[in-house]
């Protein structure tokens, strides 16, 4: 895979039958126990569900800058050279922060193991992408409904297909700014508030939120101890300065 | 008292490391953090913000009138940083990687900064501590050397704390949309810090009353009474910041919408902030250590009460429902607490902690001081509010979580149900028939009967519910028409074999 190529995912939900192929390849691919349920959780990290009558592909979103990669307090959220978000087992320590922080509501736990790990798409990274093939999902898609490619590549493709089927989709790709852009995109006829997908979401990164403050943390603590210790300086000083003004009279005296 | 604490709390544990998260509490991924975060971590951490307090006050503004209280409020502090830390191995997933935040970072973390500064500063607590110790060690020498450390150790020990507590309150920025707008503000980081030290005031003030009434020591009116006056400076700071963090994002009608949520606000905010505020602006009531106590006492339930909203009733109309502990949770956060509280007596005999106990940190031995006479009236109310609060917890959710079954005569062996009693599957609340629409894919609509598949087929739950609830039973195809996902879980069993086979007239299932 070119290493300038963003790794992208693009669900056309006017072409998904709800056949499930993906979600029982995911499970393949990444030897998942059991079967496919009705909601994502640690063991299911993608599935078809139906809304109004349009079958939903669910899975995680990959965030251009994801909240989840910046809140893990050990870093074992990470966004690899290919913009996938993947997830180093031998790291997480079960804070659950990610589950916390997702816009999305995508991470879920292992809350039935006694050694519990988060669960969710990683996008096939190191047992596809890593050799140059595409995630399992997208591969078996019988009808091309989910399809992988270069994330600008896949908005070109979805734009151009608005354009040209203007009757068949609404005029938005979920996914272009939401959270700040994720690499999962959406096309749809229907309105994606009816479909269950998440509304209200910032148009710029989650991170970005917390960022400032962090960044603020080392001149917090440098400025700080300089000002706290000259404080401290001052005042000993002061007292020190009066015990021995009262030394001096006492002396006097 | 102890013994049924104690047992019931190793119990808990057992529970806890054996069956892991899932079975020993009500959290989910819908509700990931619920009592161990957001009492024994957040609470708990603000309540045992009074030893950075303190401890600046005496060694960075010089004011060494409160030098007399400072070591117990090492003390108390110290301890509670370490009940957060034991309710931190309860709540992470894989206690046993715990420590990897000190070689593992992600500096971009909120958490992994509560992480690195709690260590830090549970360590600067450890070595403020010590001399206590190496006086009773009579290394007296040793604990002298240490004392002089204690001032760069004080600076550095407030701006780690400094960073910490604004940090538990920046773990939530991230989540705008979660957390309900009442508690939601870029500004959460310094209304904990400033609620922090306001907090850690109020325990010095219910300790040393505690101190007093157990061990029969004399009271410090006037450092007390002191630090009354500044919890009434810090308390209107809080409100202000309160106030404008509101006003800013524009979020003060939610508290007149009459929800939950607004309840629970103003409950907080008269309880903890008011009430307090006006009590401490009299002179009276600050120099009557009766009172003075009972007026901190609204300060400490307001911080629980903000915590409690910050990380459980903020964030439950998000997750579509109300969070309540389990009984395990209850019962180990109960078994900690009483730990510390223990420790802290126990510390408080055997070391030369409170200065009463003789001049300057020379020990005198407890016994001839204190007749032996242990009356403990508010911490045995404490703890029985405590427990009665439990109860009244459990038989809540089990009344809104009632068992599936009553046991009334039905009983699952292996995976065939056995119906004895009279109740017949009355006795499970089964769902109603449903009808998978006629669509698409589907000739005619299918009805599904729970009631036929365990009365007639005895089917137990779990043949087609190994994960409790979704259908998630593997799948099968048979035949040419029936390989969607939604077939699969009928011909899992209706292969000819088990069950009549799917793979013949279609009529016999699909109803036009």
């Amino acid at each position: 895979m070119e290493n300038y190529l963003k790794a992208g995912i693009l669900t056309d939900l006017t072409k998904c039958v709800g056949c499930g192929a993906c979600a029982v390849m995911c499970k393949q691919v990444n030897n998942l126990p059991g079967g496919i349920a009705r909601q994502l959780d640690a063991y299911t990290w993608t599935l078809v569900e139906k809304q109004k009558g349009v079958y939903i592909r669910r899975q995680c979103m990959h965030c251009l800058e994801a909240a989840c990669v910046s809140v893990c307090p050990v870093g074992a959220l990470t966004r690899n050279r290919l913009g996938a978000v993947i997830y180093n087992q031998d790291k997480c320590i079960g804070c659950r922060y990610c589950i916390m922080a997702c816009p999305f509501d995508i991470p879920k736990y292992q809350w039935n193991s006694r050694s519990p790990l988060v669960g969710k798409c990683i996008f096939c990274a190191e047992k596809r992408l890593k050799e140059g093939r595409q995630p399992g999902c997208t591969q078996v898609c019988p009808t091309g409904a989910t399809i992988f490619g270069d994330r600008q590549t896949l908005m070109a493709e979805a734009r151009r297909r608005i354009r040209k089927y203007p009757n068949r989709y609404i005029g938005h790709i979920y996914g272009e700014r939401e959270a700040g852009g994720t690499s999962v995109l959406y096309l749809s006829a229907l309105p994606f508030e009816q479909l269950g997908f998440k509304q209200g979401l910032r148009q710029k990164a989650y991170p970005e939120l917390t960022r400032k403050m962090i960044r603020d943390v080392p001149i917090i603590g440098g400025v700080g101890g300089v000002a706290l210790f000259g404080v401290m300086w001052v005042i000993n000083r002061r007292i020190e300065l009066k015990r021995q003004q009262q030394e001096a009279e006492k002396d006097k005296d | 008292m102890f013994a049924i604490i104690a047992t019931v709390g190793l119990y808990a544990t057992v529970i806890r490391f054996g069956m892991g998260l899932g079975a020993s509490t009500n959290l989910s991924d819908r509700f990931p953090w619920g009592l161990w975060i957001g009492f024994d971590d957040l609470a708990g951490v603000a309540l045992a913000a009074g030893g950075f307090t303190v401890a600046a006050g005496v060694y960075i503004l010089g004011l060494h009138h409160y030098r007399p209280i400072l070591r117990a409020t090492i003390l108390t502090a110290f301890l509670g940083y370490l009940m957060a830390g034991t309710s931190l191995i309860y709540d992470v997933g894989r206690p046993l990687r715990i420590w990897h935040p000190i070689i593992m970072w992600n500096e971009h973390s909120p958490m992994f900064l509560v992480a690195v500064c709690v260590m830090v500063y549970t360590a600067i607590l450890a070595i403020e501590f010590s001399p206590a110790i190496f006086e009773w060690l009579e290394l007296e020498h040793v604990g002298r050397f240490i004392h002089m450390l204690t001032p760069p150790l004080t600076i550095v020990g407030v701006l780690v704390a400094t960073l910490h507590q604004s940090a538990l309150g920046a773990l939530f920025v991230i989540a705008p949309g979660k957390l309900h707008p009442l508690w939601y503000t870029p500004l959460l980081p310094a209304l904990f810090y400033v609620s922090a030290i306001g907090v850690g005031m109020s325990m010095v003030i219910v300790e040393s009353s505690l101190c007093r009434r157990c061990f029969g020591v004399k009271r410090h009116d006037n450092i007390l009474s002191g630090l009354a006056k500044a919890i009434v400076v810090i308390l209107t700071a809080y409100l202000t910041l309160r106030i404008l963090s509101l006003a800013l994002q524009r979020s003060i009608g939610f508290a007149f919408q009459g929800s939950i949520e607004s309840l629970m606000f103003w409950v907080e905010i008269l309880l903890g902030i008011a009430t307090p505020l006006i009590l401490f602006t009299s002179a009276k009531i600050r120099n009557n250590s009766h009172t003075r106590s009972y007026a901190a006492l609204f300060v400490i339930i307001g911080v629980v009460l903000n915590r409690l909203n910050v990380s459980i009733i903020g964030i439950s109309r998000y997750a579509g429902f109300s969070y309540i502990p389990s009984f395990i949770e209850i019962a180990t956060t109960v078994f900690i607490v009483t730990l510390g509280i223990g420790a802290f007596c126990l510390i408080v005999r055997h070391f030369p902690i409170l200065p009463e106990f003789g001049v300057d940190g020379s020990y005198m031995p407890l016994h001839n001081k204190v007749d032996g006479q242990h009356r403990r009236p508010v911490l045995f109310v404490a703890i029985a509010a405590f427990a009665m609060l439990t109860v009244a917890l459990i038989a809540y959710g089990y009344r809104i979580h009632p068992p599936l079954h009553k046991g009334n005569g039905v009983s699952f062996d292996s995976n065939r149900l056995k119906i004895t009693g009279n109740g017949g599957t009355a006795a499970l609340r089964l769902p109603a028939d449903y009808t998978f629409p006629k669509n698409s894919l589907s000739p005619g609509k299918v009805v599904f009967s729970h009631t036929r598949h365990v009365q007639l087929g005895s089917q137990a739950c779990t043949n087609c519910h190994p994960d409790l609830y979704p259908m998630s039973r593997p799948t099968k195809k048979i035949g040419k028409f029936h390989g969607t996902a939604r077939m699969h879980g009928c011909a899992a069993c209706h292969d000819g074999k088990s069950a009549f086979s799917v793979d013949r007239d279609c009529a016999g299932c699909h109803v036009k």
